[in-house]
């Protein structure tokens, strides 16, 4: 939990430093006239100086016993899935239509979680594309995307 | 007298088949919206619109406010049930109603925001009804300055917003107001961190960060334990609120009213800011504050009331001046305007059957979404019964339809996997993700407000001295500031 | 293999023969039009799109649908109609932003020769108004008032680079006063903080002041127009005022994609002129406090020439564009 947070806290000091270079590219202006800069630069500073003081904590405190309870490495592997699975429904989703990117990210997802047997994998997957794209759809008129099989 | 006369005018308009008919559809789109994450009312309202063209002006706006309205009830649910917010006004809700939910009480935090939401409803209403012309006109002496003030003071809260470390609550803080910064300068326009894209121009949406910081981390969060237990206590306690829930939650809804009514007012996202005012307020006044986070039913009760009333609030300025104060107010004027009827100071006197007729409608309205809510929790409460393995998948879809619905645009989407792999990471090392969402509401209209002031007044700070309400805002902020030391001097005494 | 996955290659298999079947070459348009509202829904634009949408359906025998593509002031939506095929099947509702966010920001991935007008459909003519107390009765007195204090008054837009914003920098320029500028965000922030006394003046369209006007609780110092309004015949013109080059309005136009085929476009056009003379379409949009304009793609195009000169003026002296 120490490492962690020093880490952390590392970090956002690091990202404070970031804004504060980029908001120096922005017109900064003066305490009368702020400019699109001023903000922005103001509240770097005041990041720098939080992080400083947590990083100052964070090293200082003595390892607690409690640390926060590692993460299995395959519990890694199923976070990653799930995301990659989500951001490919996101990246397919226009080109393939909602019915289909739809289907396709249930079956996945379904599969990398828990990973039930493929006909109730199918038949869930079936069931939500079809009762999500009537509720969005029809009953809500939500526009939702027809990709290259027109569906 | 004259009231009275008005009110049955209303009645009689409210109450004839066709209105009720439609006052329910209202309502009934209102809670699917509300509990569908992403969707919120805007959209909803935005998507109907075109139907209430053919329909009588009476009808049509009784509709579209019924599922605004109606979404602040939904909104609630799916913030209890997996920490996801149905709308951003319900963020605070997630802080102590998820854990209710985990802790097998789902049946009581659902119950008590379905309570709470209809007597605020009611209050709300009767404020609208009484003072609408007088607020409208109140409302105006809030310039730049003053909503400057206001963000000031609102930033305090983030005090009351954290369980754990408040270095840690104040790097989110400054963190969201940062989130908030990026986009279009609207006093410059010129663009900052957008790289280019036009996604980043309009900012981050509050939407899909809310989602990801919420939601996505959570359903992360859950999926490192797979295959073990239930993340939620499988005994249910109860599907209603109990006598010591009532005994706890009657003063936190009671005082979530009033605020939320009055902050309602305000142009730009009242309802979030008044749930969050509501949260942090009820956490001062409790005597026990360290159990805020843990699910005590007065975190969801209070902000629950507020976000509601809040809604009643944010009708005054549209009806009572023609001025729509958020997205959802612009979509009502126009529903009003394509019938040819535009909303001004002119408005209650030329018009009286449609605003007393639209007032009547909001009580029916919240009766019926009471009486639909209720049977609704026992649904609710055994969803979450279903196996996680096929309840996750379906979150997520959920959330990625959701956000994709608000602009069609799959960059969004990316924001949120983006913010829940972050808040995800975050959480491990102890940042919440409350103060970083009240930041970035109030951060952009902090700036923007400060600007505005400074054009105005040409650069002098005096202004914000000189005018009252601005005045009293910026003592209350130093009170604040200085409560805590004042409080740790005596203790030390 | 299962049944179910059996079913499920069918089903893919089926659907990829029902789209190979080539599309059939029958005249335009053979399927829905989407019109891209770069605004949010119940803004003029989608008014007005949605009020014609069922006339230029029928004209077109397609459906028609609007798809709000609202963000960054109008740049998202439009871009996204730049970006559509060029087929006829996409097409834009925009007010001026179209002309003038090009003028403001130079990266902007868009000009007006990216687009083919169709027809300019609707106005709203600008009103320049004053809180119902402000110590000035008409133009003339808020004029000498600025002369005489300059840059002690302020105006309020609806942001940088907006229609507001330009109209408060070509006064300065017309009539050599110096006023503050500060952006509000909306039109109807503007016309909240004049009311609030906050912010002197603005200059708004009628659709944002007149039930403000007709309250009393707005004075509209001059309306921007050749005639007066028959509805407000009290409020002098800017023309009257000596200030033709003031005679400015909110337009509402419609644009194609700059590659759509001549046919589609004439097509277009042609129900677009003839929705705007249909009786209710008209009535209707009166009802939503604009104006009817109608006007076909060659002078609508003639007209766009004018207003990117005008403002690409502006721009220039009032260092607006980056």
């Amino acid at each position: 939990m120490k490492r962690l947070e020093i880490i952390a806290a590392a970090l956002l000091a690091g990202l404070a430093g970031y804004v504060l270079l980029a908001a120096n590219q922005l017109r900064i202006g003066n305490f009368r006239v702020p400019q699109t800069g001023f903000f922005p630069r103001a509240l770097a500073v005041l990041l720098a100086l939080l992080t400083v003081v947590e990083l100052v904590r964070a090293l200082r405190q003595a390892e607690t016993a409690t640390a926060a309870a590692r993460i299995p490495s395959e519990a890694w592997l199923r976070i990653g899935a799930t995301l990659a699975i989500m951001l490919g429904f996101a990246l397919v989703l226009e080109w393939l239509g909602f019915l289909l990117a739809t289907f396709a990210l249930m079956v996945l997802l379904l599969r990398a979680i828990e990973a039930p047997s493929w006909s109730k994998v199918f038949i869930v997957a079936l069931a939500t594309s079809a009762l999500t794209y009537g509720l969005f759809a029809w009953l809500l008129g939500v526009p939702l995307p027809a990709g290259i099989l027109g569906i | 007298m004259e009231l009275l006369h008005n009110f049955a005018l209303g009645l009689s308009v409210a109450l004839t088949p066709m209105n009720l008919l439609f006052c329910f559809i209202g309502a009934l789109v209102g809670t699917l919206v509300g509990v569908l994450p992403g969707l919120g009312p805007v959209g909803a309202v935005a998507f109907l619109l075109s139907i209430t063209f053919k329909m009588e002006p009476a009808s049509a706006i009784i509709m579209l406010a019924g599922i605004y309205y109606g979404a602040m009830y939904g909104g609630s649910t799916t913030s209890i049930l997996v920490n996801i917010p149905g709308e951003t006004a319900s963020v605070v809700t997630c802080l102590d109603g998820y854990k209710m939910a985990r802790q097998g009480r789902a049946g009581a935090a659902l119950g008590i925001s379905a309570f709470g939401s209809f007597i605020a409803g009611t209050v709300g209403v009767v404020g609208l009804m009484f003072l609408a012309p007088l607020l409208g006109r109140a409302a105006l002496s809030f310039g730049p300055a003053e909503y400057f003030a206001l963000t000031l003071t609102g930033l305090t809260l983030v005090a009351y917003l954290s369980q754990g470390s408040m270095t840690k609550a104040l790097i989110m803080a400054v963190l969201g107001l940062l989130a908030g910064a990026v986009g279009m300068d609207p006093i410059s326009g010129e663009e900052r961190f957008t790289y280019g894209t036009l996604t980043l121009r309009d900012g981050f949406g509050l939407v899909p960060v809310a989602m990801g910081l919420f939601g996505i981390a959570e359903v992360l969060e859950n999926l490192i334990v797979l295959g073990g237990q239930s993340v939620y206590e499988t005994k249910i306690q109860g599907l209603l609120p109990n006598r010591q829930d009532w005994r706890d939650s009657a003063a936190p809804i009671a005082r979530g009213s009033v605020v939320g009514f009055f902050l309602g007012i305000l142009p730009g996202p009242g309802p979030v800011i008044a749930s969050f005012v509501s949260y942090a307020m009820e956490k001062r006044l409790s005597r026990y504050p360290e159990k805020f986070g843990t699910g005590v039913i007065e975190g969801v009760a209070g902000p629950e009331a507020a976000n509601n009333a809040a809604t009643a609030g944010s009708f005054i300025p549209l009806l009572s001046l023609g001025i729509p104060t958020s997205a959802i107010m612009a979509l009502f004027m126009g529903a009003l305007m394509i019938h040819g009827i535009q909303p001004g100071p002119l408005f209650i006197a030329k018009y009286p059957e449609l605003f007393w007729g639209f007032i009547a409608s909001m009580y029916v309205g919240n009766a019926m979404l009471l009486v639909l809510n209720l049977p609704l929790i026992g649904i609710w409460v055994k969803l979450l019964k279903t196996p996680y393995a096929i309840l996750f998948p379906l979150i997520l879809l959920f959330c990625l339809i959701g956000v994709y619905s608000l602009n069609a645009n799959v960059a969004e989407i990316v924001i949120m996997l983006a913010f829940g792999v972050i808040g995800f990471l975050l959480r491990r090392v102890g940042y919440e993700g409350a103060p970083f969402i009240l930041a970035m509401v109030l951060g952009p209209i902090m700036e923007t407000s400060l600007r505005q002031t400074l054009l105005i007044s040409r650069g002098s700070f005096m202004i914000f001295l000189n005018r009252p309400i601005c005045a009293v805002l910026i003592g209350l902020t130093v009170v604040f500031l200085l409560w805590p030391l004042f409080k740790g001097a005596r203790r030390e005494a | 293999m299962s049944k179910a996955k059996f079913n499920f290659i069918m089903f893919i298999m089926a659907a990829v023969l029902l789209c190979a079947v080539p599309q059939s070459s029958a005249q335009y348009p053979t399927k829905t039009i989407q019109i891209i509202n770069p605004f949010p829904p119940g803004a003029v634009t989608d008014i007005v799109a949605r009020l014609m949408a069922p006339k230029l359906s029928a004209s077109l025998g397609q459906q028609v649908v609007i798809v709000n593509k609202a963000g960054g002031g109008g740049a998202v939506g439009i871009q996204a109609a730049k970006d559509a095929a060029p087929d006829g099947y996409t097409i834009l509702v925009t007010p001026p932003p179209i002309a003038l966010i090009p003028i403001v920001n130079k990266n902007s991935g868009f000009t007006l020769k990216d687009f083919t007008p169709l027809g300019l459909a609707t106005s709203s003519p600008n009103t320049t108004v004053v809180k119902s107390d402000a110590p000035w009765k008409s133009l003339e007195e808020f004029i000498a008032e600025a002369k005489k204090s300059p840059g002690q008054l302020t105006y309020g837009s609806a942001g940088p680079g907006t229609t507001p914003h330009f109209i408060g920098e070509l006064v300065k320029l017309k009539t050599g006063i110096e006023m503050t500028h500060v952006p509000l965000g909306s039109e109807s922030a503007a016309a909240t903080a004049v009311l609030g006394g906050h912010v002197n003046v603005a200059f708004l369209t009628l659709g944002t002041t007149r039930s403000h006007v007709e309250a009393g609780t707005l004075r509209a110092l001059a309306v921007a127009s050749n005639r007066r309004l028959k509805d407000f015949p009290n409020i002098p013109t800017t023309v009257e005022k000596g200030h033709p080059e003031l005679n400015l309005k909110v337009w509402v136009g419609f644009f194609a994609p700059a590659k759509t085929p001549a046919a589609a476009v004439k097509r277009l056009a042609a129900a677009i002129n003839e929705s705007l003379k249909d009786a209710e379409v008209v009535a209707n949009i009166e009802k939503a406090q604009a104006l009817i304009e109608n006007l076909g793609p060659a002078e609508f195009a003639k007209f766009l020439a004018e207003e990117e000169r005008k403002w690409g003026e502006v721009a220039r002296a009032a260092k607006i564009s980056q």
